[in-house]
């Protein structure tokens, strides 16, 4: 394109249009607009904010469609997001990395993210562990990387993320330390693991985010693909170096220590390093825009090394990247660099620009959402281009003019993100400058907020405290769970997460009425939540709460009919009415909304198990395990469908199992030494038991069954005390004083045995345990015969 | 015996008959016994030869039945409603015996139809199968209408399962008795 001509004029403008459509949420306008500038000048970069416009408006499968072979960065991460949509998981993976080179995944953090989803809906665990960690490195307010990381019971990595943060979050704000903080995510604060300890000692003079070489040895696991990196980045780095000292424009990182500004590498050191250079280019820019301060040093013309040493953009995680310039300067100063920085600033601001909304996000706190930071970092661009009068570029000269350096400026730009491959090339760069065309303007009115060290250290003590409780919760250490949450501060407490979370840890304890309290209260905080009411809904199940729940499942069906969650609900109220049919017509239609939702497979295949149709539950049970390994209620389900087909060696392999997961239930023990009852292993079930009632004094079960054991092994007066115990507990149980009366009669003391007897009937049982209880008075007198065993 | 309007959702017991194999002895064409089962009260099975018309209920195991429930209608059906039903239960065919013989006059509704054994009454009748012979029907009608036909067995106590024999009342068992 060339510049000056009406045609370009108009590319611009439509670009613009279509820009402020999507930040006004007016997708279909986008998306018109859009066609028409992709007819009249098809690029890549217009096409990639046309594949935009198409997914927001839910329409993924156009956007897949017009991105397939697009080898941009931003195009390959979208693209790669509407493949996960769609179900494609292999191309979604070729196009997050391709050839298997890790040092191209798009968008840092987010892009890892995405990589680990996809790992696990492929079931490849230990890899998305690692892919996970991996994202949490580069980005530390990743939640979503985070949650899924403990729900793969990666206690351990859960646990190195958490000391990180803590650590990071409680070090001083010194430069230098702050710098080392920043690159190096696992390292700085010593965590272990998978930090890159080869990359230790960052110099205090802000090198310390070089550490590259080193790292490289610190990949996790599956890293071996990325291993290779090391060298790459490094030449990558250099070549980049060269290229910007031409370009002019925006400087390579840091002249004096080329690798130290690379700096911002996380614990995967060297792999990243290249793409922290960039990252803290352009971060450091990016911060600078979002800081007024920062503009001190901007003249929005080329090379004001105004800003003292360059500034080193914080390695882990492309959102939390750049804390302010100004005060993250590591390496060397370079002149250039801070030329660059100048420059950025200029074009950072949201003002002057039209298009970048006056207020948007820049760095959303929390969460990572790759197409958030593909926004903001596109906003990052896009006001740079248009504001970026020093260097009076347009922006399709900057787009389709290839110098790479000036390529490379764009990308590196666009600030946290960081960005693909060093060498990466003219693509990259173009979709990268396409990235940053869309979505520039994230959302209006609201400020674009401002990431800093200080920030960085708060987001992360609140996340510190939540997530701690959340792994524990994930490990079923429940109530360490519940203490840790309780220390959170009120106005935190208070909110639908933490309370649905409560409660169901509440829940996996067996303390049914202080879940469904935290769960109404979760209701009454945040009444239009339904994700984590499904628990709720058995809790009232369990409870047979029928009113409560009934009332739970309108409101939900009233709120969201396209919610999985909503129809796990009605499921659980009609399986509490004992209409199995239409429950399991529910739970089918919950799967059909999300079929990677492992608790309506189970909660089907209890019901298929109520009907005794345990083909059916079987197959239910198998299919939630292939979905999430840990989820030990399936176990249970299988293990109990085989003990009621009597096949108690499968029965007892797969409560084992159940317990591997959860090793404090004690209703799994029970059942458990139930099993290995009916395997005649007494003596083990009689510990097991023992366990069980230690687990949970109140289980009435474990008891019950322990006094059966001891009936069984003729230990008549142990089994009687058991019983005696349990009268105390649940004294309207009838079957409890059958038993003392079955034992009285073997021990010949009938007068016991009638009172007894008599006493059951008094409680009115139903009347076929009625019948039983009348046949054993008659035969009182009678010794004991084998009673018929009913088919 | 007794004759209702709806039939009222019952927790102590459940249908089974999506476990059997239903066949009829002679149908209508378009008519057939599916029509039987759509749980559809407009729709209706025609017999289409010699009474007494049977309708066969095969279960592949022995199953407990508690209860058999048939939908007729007088007013629609006038001549080809049934007015002598015989429900018989056995093994296989050869090895049916009559367990009850119903008279009606003009029904419309749903009978319902307890199925205790003689000895015990509080027992169910177990068996492979179940049959539904129409003998006669009003006006000496010919052919017969049933528009639905369901049967029920008792449903499992959660603690049955756990092979004791009296069952669990108080909510502290429930709430222990399984991970849901």
């Amino acid at each position: 394109m060339e510049s000056g001509t009406p045609p370009a004029a108009l590319e611009e403008h439509l670009v613009s249009c279509v820009q402020h459509s999507l930040s006004l949420y007016l997708f279909e306008n986008a998306a018109f607009l859009c066609e028409r500038l992709v007819a009249q000048f098809p690029s890549e970069a217009n096409l990639f904010l046309l594949a935009t416009c198409y997914h927001r408006s839910n329409q993924s499968y156009r956007a897949y469609h017009l991105l397939k072979g697009l080898g941009g960065e931003q195009c390959r991460y979208l693209y790669a997001l509407c493949a996960m949509q769609l179900g494609k998981l292999t191309e979604a993976e070729t196009a997050l990395l391709p050839d298997n080179d890790a040092s191209r995944v798009p968008n840092g953090g987010a892009g890892f993210y995405l990589l680990g989803r996809i790992h696990q809906l492929s079931n490849r665990h230990s890899a998305a562990i690692a892919y996970y960690s991996t994202a949490l490195q580069l980005d530390p307010l990743l939640w979503s990387a985070y949650e899924e990381l403990c729900g793969l019971g990666a206690d351990q990595e859960a646990l190195t993320y958490l000391n990180t943060a803590a650590a990071t979050a409680s070090s001083s704000s010194t430069a230098p330390s702050s710098a080392r903080l920043f690159t190096r995510y696992g390292v700085g604060s010593g965590a272990a693991g998978i930090a890159d300890v080869g990359a230790s000692s960052p110099p205090p003079a802000g090198d310390g985010q070089h550490g590259g070489t080193a790292a490289a040895g610190c990949l996790p696991t599956p890293a071996t693909s990325m291993q290779p990196l090391a060298t790459p980045s490094l030449a990558a780095q250099q070549q980049q170096q060269q290229q910007q000292q031409r370009g002019g424009l925006f400087v390579s990182p840091s002249g004096p220590a080329p690798m130290s500004t690379a700096g911002t590498r996380g614990g995967l050191g060297a792999m990243f390093s290249w793409m922290d250079s960039g990252r803290q280019r352009g971060a450091a820019p990016h911060t600078a825009a979002g800081s007024t301060g920062m503009r001190s040093s901007d003249g929005g013309s080329s090379a004001t090394p105004s800003t003292g040493p360059s500034y080193l953009t914080p390695s882990p995680g492309g959102r939390f990247s750049a804390p302010p310039p100004h005060v993250q300067k590591v390496g060397g100063a370079a002149a250039a660099q801070q030329g660059m920085l100048s420059a950025y600033p200029a074009a950072d601001t949201p003002q002057p620009l039209p298009v970048t909304t006056g207020g948007s996000l820049a760095w959303p706190g929390g969460g990572g959402d790759g197409g958030r930071q593909q926004q903001q970092q596109q906003q990052q661009q896009q006001a740079r281009k248009f504001v970026d009068e020093g260097k009076l570029r347009k922006v399709s000269n900057k787009l389709f003019a290839d110098p790479a350096s000036v390529l490379k400026e764009l990308r590196w730009g666009g600030g946290d993100n960081p960005h693909g491959g060093g060498g990466g090339a003219a693509a990259c760069t173009t979709a990268e400058a396409a990235g940053s065309l869309s979505d520039v303007a994230a959302v209006h009115g609201v400020p674009r907020g401002l990431t800093s060290e200080e920030g960085q250290r708060e987001a992360l003590l609140l996340l510190h405290a939540l997530g701690e409780g959340y792994r524990q919760l994930c490990m079923y250490r429940c109530q360490e769970a519940i203490d840790t949450w309780s220390r959170l501060p009120p106005q935190h407490y208070q909110t639908g997460w933490v309370l649905c979370c409560v409660g169901r840890a509440s829940f996996e304890m067996v303390d049914y009425p202080e879940a469904a309290k935290a769960f109404s209260w979760a209701r009454q905080v945040d009444p239009y939540r339904l994700k984590g009411l499904e628990v709720y809904s058995t809790v009232l199940w369990h409870c047979k709460r029928e009113v409560d729940l009934a009332h739970l499942a309108q409101a939900a069906t009233s709120l969201d009919r396209q919610s999985p969650h909503t129809w796990c609900i009605m499921g659980n109220c009609f399986s509490l009415q004992k209409e199995h049919e239409t429950a399991l017509r529910y739970f089918q239609r919950a799967l059909q909304l999300d079929p990677t939702l492992p608790y309506a497979y189970t909660l089907a295949g209890h019901e298929y198990f109520a009907n005794e149709d345990f083909e059916k539950g079987i197959t239910c049970y198998r299919n939630a395990i292939r979905i999430d390994t840990r989820h030990y209620n399936a176990w249970f389900g299988m293990g109990h469908i085989y003990y009621r087909q009597e096949k108690y060696g499968m029965a007892e392999y797969h409560f084992r199992r159940a317990l591997t997961i959860n090793h404090r239930s004690s209703v799994l023990r029970c059942y458990l030494g139930m099993a290995l009852h009916k395997l005649k292993r007494n003596p083990e079930a009689l510990e097991m038991l023992g366990q069980a009632i230690a687990a949970d004094p109140r289980n009435p079960l474990a008891k019950f069954e322990r006094a059966a054991v001891l009936m069984a092994e003729e230990r008549y007066r142990d089994a009687l005390a058991e019983l005696h115990a349990l009268k105390d507990i649940a004294p309207r149980e009838a079957s409890v004083l059958f038993h003392m009366g079955k034992i009285y009669k073997k021990l010949d003391m009938l007068d016991e045995a009638m009172a007894c007897f008599a006493n059951a009937l008094d409680l009115q049982p139903p009347s076929a345990d009625t019948n039983l209880i009348k046949s054993a008075i008659d035969k009182l007198r009678v010794p004991d015969e084998e009673e018929e065993e009913e088919i | 015996m007794k004759l209702v309007a709806s039939l009222q959702p019952d927790t102590s017991s459940r249908e089974i008959g999506s476990m059997a194999v239903w066949s009829v002895t002679s149908a209508k064409p378009g008519n057939g016994v599916e029509l039987l089962r759509d749980g559809r009260d407009d729709t209706y099975w025609q017999s289409d030869g010699a009474q007494p018309h049977l309708v066969n209920v095969a279960f592949q195991k022995k199953v407990h039945l508690s209860e058999v429930a048939i939908y007729t209608d007088f007013k629609l059906d006038e001549s080809y409603t049934p007015t002598k039903i015989s429900i018989r239960v056995g093994n296989s065919f050869s090895d049916l015996r009559e367990v009850r013989l119903i008279e009606m006059s003009e029904p419309q509704g749903w009978l319902v139809v307890r199925l205790p054994s003689e000895e015990e009454p509080a027992t169910c009748l177990k068996g492979f199968m179940l049959q539904v012979a129409v003998l006669a029907n009003h006006q000496s009608g010919r052919d017969t209408h049933l528009r639905q036909v369901r049967v029920f067995g008792p449903r499992c106590d959660a603690a049955k399962t756990l092979g004791h024999e009296v069952g669990f009342t108080s909510p502290q068992f429930a709430a222990y008795s399984a991970v849901r």
